[in-house]
């Protein structure tokens, strides 16, 4: 170590405003590092200086930073490139749900109030004529009743408990 | 161009070409600092929404401002000085002087109420601290802390020379924390 604390604690300041000629912040770092009171009072000198601006900063109001931008937006951006970007913002802007929705349920809806043709009417015989090459063939009674093969009524209904 | 790594000197020369994101990126940086200083000088809101449209705008606008030779902050920070001195110099005359400083407009934090709560309080005892200090020592550290002016841009400003603007802010960083810690001066 090279600097003296006595140094060093006079510098601090600048050290924190990071106002320290390039000659300097070297032998000052390298004090603050191995020294701790050193350390300590640069630590405390920095905190105490870092918590001004956060307590000093405060938020415009949305409406105020709106009519900037827009005073900034007329001075230097030229008429065509904003009404450019104002047709593309219009364009490529995300749809909200309420749009989607509207577009699926109001053509529904005036399909379903709107009047509909008559369907036409057309004569449907009842019986159809039998082609005479067709012969008639008389319903046969010697048949067996159709059985379907393995099927067993009673492996699915239980048989009757008394 | 509106990149966040992008300087502020390069933001003012794509926005004077025509970039509008430059612009948001410059607000974005710049406003919460501005808007909070001129608040707290001025002690009325709408003179501050005022002050902080033409000061924001004027820099941006003023040919004279070189982004080439000066830096944005130094330049924003210099004219709102120098248009709250000319606002108080008018108040004084018409006798309207404001002794109470408004409430802080709250930023919006994603933080938890207790977070919130602490950074108040600890946000009041600074401004009680600074408060205490004397009108010149607290517009110095303002202007360096808030500003983020150099010694050398708050010499020109105040026409002295940059070492006494150092024995200056030293006296007054040791001031504020002296109020801050309540130790006697």
């Amino acid at each position: 170590m090279t600097m003296s604390c006595e140094s060093c604690r006079d510098r601090l300041p600048d050290l924190v405003f990071d106002e320290l000629a390039p000659e300097l912040r070297g032998p000052m770092v390298e004090h603050v590092t191995h020294c701790p009171d050193c350390a300590l009072e640069h630590a405390r000198w920095a905190l105490d200086v870092a918590a001004i601006a956060p307590a000093w900063e405060a938020d415009p109001p949305d409406a105020v930073g709106e009519a900037l931008r827009r005073r900034v937006e007329n001075a230097f951006v030229p008429a065509w490139a904003r009404w450019w970007g104002r047709a593309v913002a219009l364009v490529t802007r995300p749809v909200p749900a309420y749009g989607v929705i509207a577009a699926v349920v109001i053509p529904f809806v005036l399909w379903s109030v709107s009047p509909r043709p008559a369907a036409p009417t057309v004569e449907v015989p009842t019986t159809v004529a039998r082609p005479a090459s067709v012969p008639v063939v008389p319903p046969s009674t010697d048949l067996p009743p159709p059985r379907v093969v393995g099927y067993d009524a009673r492996s699915i209904v239980p048989a009757p408990v008394f | 161009m509106g990149a966040p790594s992008a300087s502020d000197e390069a933001l003012v020369a794509a926005l004077r070409g025509g970039e509008l994101a430059a612009f948001d990126e410059l607000y974005r940086r710049w406003a919460r600092r501005l808007y909070g200083y001129l608040l707290r000088h001025t002690g009325d809101a709408a003179m501050a929404d005022d002050l902080f449209q033409d000061v924001f705008f004027t820099v941006l606008r003023d040919r004279s401002y070189d982004p080439a030779r000066g830096r944005f902050g130094a330049w924003l920070f210099a004219l709102a000085r120098n248009r709250c001195l000319d606002q108080r110099r008018a108040e004084d005359r018409r006798a309207h002087r404001r002794a109470d400083l408004p409430k802080l407009v709250p930023a919006a934090t994603d933080d938890d109420p207790e977070t919130s709560l602490e950074r108040d309080r600890q946000g009041r005892t600074v401004r009680a601290a600074m408060a205490d200090l004397p009108e010149a020592q607290r517009q110095l550290l303002l202007l360096k802390q808030v500003g983020g002016l150099t010694y050398r841009e708050i010499g020109e400003l105040h026409g002295i020379p940059e070492g006494t603007v150092k024995s200056r802010l030293h006296a007054a960083v040791s001031a504020f924390r002296r109020a801050l810690t309540g130790e006697p001066r």
